[in-house]
């Protein structure tokens, strides 16, 4: 389903065509009661309560041909429809009352190519019973997902009306009745809207505020899912920074953000977002406007105004959330205070949240330079970013002509590049697309409509099929490809990127490797120590299978190992528990410049050797069989490191599961070095003995020395206590240098590999 | 705009609802109406929330995203997986096989199966989206970009800059 990227000015208004009366006026009949013949049917009755009788009587006469001509005209045109095609549209209601209401109007977009705007008819083709469709306007939108309040209804203010959605892709009409009125304000203007999987599942949300902040009310209704086709009510908290005494947030507008998130945005003060609207309890969070674009709260006297004549945020197509301001904007001002209007756009980055300045230029310089297109000397207003285009913003001029004296009132969209500072288009508006100032925003439904496969049109599926061999892929959504992708590898899934476009945009999807991340992956990038910046899921794995990341207090570091993808650790030589640590003769603690941690432990001298790391099993990767290494350095003057009685085991809620074996810091003795290195470690005493393990070389200076394996399969409640000690021999021992304990799975050996 | 009656209206389908013996009709894009049981319908999440939800049972449900022929499929297993519950273990291993042979079947024309796929999606029928997922996985698993394209008769459309930035991601990878 997908299609080429194009997008439209969609303005909100609704167009409201009765064609039923329409039909009456081109026939020529009357659209009111003919007072005329009223009054002439009671003429010359002197009696008044006669005069009334024959007044509501031929009242009753006007009312009856009227409904006639109602009749006759809604007859013509159904007349009229038969003979067209039959209509696409399907239509979707569960409610009776409404679907008889839904039967009766029709929508039609008009698209027209930017900078022109594009907007909604609504017809109506049944008198009976109509509904009152005043005030209809586009209420939210994402993707081929459009919402309308149709009527004068609006969330938290009881008047007749319903949603309507309609799905550009699918081409279909869903009606949706209101939300139940229990008193209390909707925080904003708009609805929003989640279209969460493509082509068609979506949410329509609703933010309503309560009597009594911070708390507030989510009214959420989806298409699809186990509690579809109702209204469902969350409670929620909102964030302080929404509800301070003295100014309520009030949303200007609302769009999603990826699958998940939503925003309400007030132009004066933020963001409020939540980034699971699928969650049994979403949590809000605050974003506020970039440094020093808040506003102070309004005079609630004088009222918002309209923030959007001079500001407006958007989500371009690329996921970025885009802010554009005209700084010393005032409705009253005149063109020639131009020079002091200032035109500045930011992008918000989400991991941090930060705003980052993209332009800012002088309306004025814009204005006077000729080199490119003259703009027309009016007022700028409405600045409205492109979605597919970062550096295009729209603005909308109005004014009356200056060229010659009439008065008339000419009205232009233009687009600028902001980077480049020049106009790229300048576009007149039909001087009929009248009167109301338009209200658009960017839309790219327009690029939805007849792009859903020519198959349920009906013919020979089968042959369309074979002919056109490259048609398969389409036939799969990308959310679909991406939930295969995600039961392969990431081997696979790399592969996947170099088969096709659609291949490889289902392939790249966050869903993907959050398949292959582990669970809990968000909770552990909680714990870094620095904020991990990431702007995929891949990109993520990408980095941690290539660097660590510190967490808790640079106490372990975790790194996912290239082909299991297991989660891997370093326990720092701090976060270990060792015997004598404290003692100054001792141990001490020392920082190397190539250690990961700050500091490192040296064995100054003990006879005592015990040290131990312990980790919750939940923490390790489930059903994965680890091994445990010490990795070390030794001094030039060590000594007493390989004794026969240096032994470790490792125990997974006290059940040895790694026997003791003995561990060795000094290398294996090649044959010729073993009789000088076992005077010194006695090694001879248990000639026959299991051989113990040695360390190897690392090739980052540090050697490692397995201390055991284990399997994690307790993957709730287990510890690992990995454990190395000497406390037999007791003989002397100096110059080890701890790094860390490393708990990680088995690497296949890298020469193998190449 | 609910009416007042919903609530009798919602008792009476309770009860009918209890008899386990309604009929539920689907119509496929292209107007063909299809009767199943409700066990078998209830499959589907997404007509599951609607029949719940007192919604128009007895007019239907349109399936404007399925056509008939895979709308046909799609009944098949939910017929087979809704209508009787396995108790036994041969019974379990019957639903197995029903589901082995019933992928094989599919995994031979690519393009229905993408349609199954599609229509599991969008009715929310997990079972099934779980069985076509992991045979479209399966198909990938462990293959060239070349050999996937052949196995699903896809045309390569990459362009070189495609391509530029694969083996970018590649070398950083």
């Amino acid at each position: 389903m997908d299609s080429d990227p194009a997008m439209v000015l969609l303005n909100r208004s609704v167009l409201l065509v009765n064609e039923v009366t329409d039909v009456m006026k081109e026939k020529g009949w009357s659209l009111e009661l003919d007072e005329k013949a009223i009054s002439d049917a009671c003429d010359g009755i002197t009696d008044w309560q006669e005069k009334e009788k024959a007044r509501q009587k031929a009242i009753r006469a006007e009312i009856k041909r009227f409904r006639a001509n109602q009749d006759a005209a809604e007859a013509i045109l159904r007349k009229r429809k038969a003979s067209m095609p039959p209509s696409t549209v399907t239509k979707f209601c569960t409610d009776t009352d409404l679907r008889k209401v839904l039967d009766g109007i029709e929508l039609d977009p008009q698209v027209h190519d930017i900078p022109g705007l594009s907007f909604f008819r609504l017809r109506l083709s049944s008198a009976r019973h109509p509904p009152d469709l005043q005030g209809t306007s586009v209420a939210g939108a994402d993707h081929n997902i459009l919402v309308f309040y149709v009527g004068p209804y609006r969330p938290g203010f009881p008047a007749p009306g319903f949603y309507l959605v309609y799905d550009a892709w699918a081409n279909s009409l869903s009606a949706i009745h209101q939300l139940p009125y229990l008193g209390g304000g909707s925080i904003g203007s708009e609805a929003a809207v989640l279209r969460h999987a493509p082509p068609s599942d979506y949410i329509l949300a609703e933010l309503l505020l309560t009597g009594e902040l911070p708390k507030a009310s989510l009214w959420t209704w989806c298409s699809s899912g186990p509690s579809a086709r109702q209204w469902i009510h969350k409670p929620i908290i909102l964030p302080p920074e929404v509800c301070t005494p003295t100014y309520i947030f009030h949303a200007d507008t609302t769009f999603s953000l990826g699958k998940f998130a939503l925003c309400w945005v007030d132009l004066l003060v933020g963001i409020l977002m939540t980034c699971d609207t699928l969650a049994p309890e979403p949590v809000f969070q605050f974003i506020p406007l970039p440094e020093g674009c808040y506003m102070e709260p309004p005079d609630p006297q004088d009222g918002r105004q309209v923030p959007q004549e001079y500001r407006s945020m958007c989500c371009g197509n690329d996921g970025v959330i885009r802010f554009i301001s005209i700084d010393g904007y005032h409705q009253d001002l005149s063109i020639n205070d131009m020079k002091n209007m200032l035109l500045r756009t930011w992008s918000l980055t989400l991991n941090p949240k930060e705003w980052k300045q993209e332009a800012a230029l002088c309306i004025g310089d814009l204005w006077s330079d000729t080199t490119h297109q003259k703009l027309p000397a009016l007022m700028p207003t409405w600045p409205v970013h492109s979605i597919l285009h970062a550096d295009v913003v729209f603005l909308y001029l109005s004014g009356p002509n200056t060229g010659n004296n009439t008065g008339e009132t000419e009205r232009y969209m233009v687009s600028i590049n902001v980077q480049h500072r020049e106009a790229i288009s300048i576009s007149k508006l039909s001087p009929d697309d009248s009167s109301p100032p338009p209200r658009y925003f960017p839309s790219s439904f327009n690029s939805y409509i007849n792009k859903r496969s020519g198959r349920e049109k009906g013919g020979d599926n089968v042959t369309v099929r074979t002919n056109k061999k490259a048609e398969y892929i389409s036939g799969l959504s990308e959310d679909c490809l991406a939930l295969a992708i995600s039961l392969t590898t990431p081997m696979d899934a790399c592969r996947c990127c170099a088969v096709s476009r659609a291949f490889q945009k289902a392939a790249n999807s966050d869903s993907v490797w959050r398949h292959f991340l582990p669970k809990d992956y968000l909770s552990i990038l909680a714990r870094a120590d620095d904020r991990v910046h990431f702007t995929s899921e891949k990109k993520l794995l990408v980095s941690l299978v290539k660097d660590h990341v510190l967490l808790d207090q640079h106490s372990k570091s975790l790194w996912l190992e290239r082909t299991s993808l297991a989660k891997c650790y370093l326990l720092s030589s701090r976060s270990l528990a060792i015997a004598w640590e404290d003692h100054p003769l001792k141990w001490r603690w020392i920082s190397l410049p190539d250690s990961r941690f700050e500091e490192v432990a040296e064995l100054l001298k003990v006879c005592w050797l015990d040290l131990c790391g312990r980790v919750n099993c939940r923490e390790l990767s489930p059903n994965t069989e680890y091994a445990a290494y010490l990795v070390f350095k030794l001094t030039d003057d060590s000594y007493g490191l390989d004794c026969q009685t240096q032994e470790a085991d490792i125990t997974m809620d006290d059940q040895v599961v790694s026997a003791k074996r003995t561990i060795s810091f000094y290398p294996r003795p090649r044959p010729s070095t073993r009789e000088t290195l076992s005077n010194m470690g006695r090694i001879e005493e248990a000639g026959q003995a299991e051989e113990p393990s040695y360390p190897r070389e690392r090739g980052d200076g540090w050697l490692e020395v397995q201390l055991g394996h284990f399997y994690n399969d307790l993957e709730d409640t287990g510890v690992v206590v990995i454990r190395l000690k000497e406390h037999i021999q007791l003989n002397w021992k100096k110059g080890l240098i701890l790094e860390d304990l490393a708990a990680k799975t088995e690497e296949y050996d890298e020469a193998k590999i190449s | 705009m609910a009416s007042g009656s919903g609530a009798a209206a919602a008792a009476a389908d309770a009860e009918e609802k209890e008899s386990g013996s309604r009929m539920i009709t689907l119509t496929s894009n292209e107007g063909k109406a299809f009767v199943v049981t409700e066990a078998s319908a209830r499959q589907s999440a997404t007509i599951r929330s609607m029949v719940d939800d007192g919604g128009c049972v007895d007019k239907g449900f349109p399936l404007p995203n399925v056509d008939s022929k895979t709308l046909a499929r799609v009944i098949q297993y939910s017929d087979e997986h809704g209508n009787k519950e396995p108790h036994t273990v041969d019974e379990r291993a019957a639903l197995a096989k029903f589901d082995r042979d019933f992928i094989a079947e599919l995994d031979a024309d690519k393009a229905f199966l993408y349609d199954v796929t599609m229509a599991a999606n969008y009715l929310h029928i997990q079972g099934l989206l779980a069985l076509t997922t992991q045979c479209v996985a399966d198909t990938i698993k462990g293959k060239t970009p070349e050999e996937i394209r052949t196995a699903f008769g896809i045309e390569y459309d990459l362009t070189a800059q495609d391509e530029k930035e694969i083996k970018e991601e590649d070398t950083h990878a």
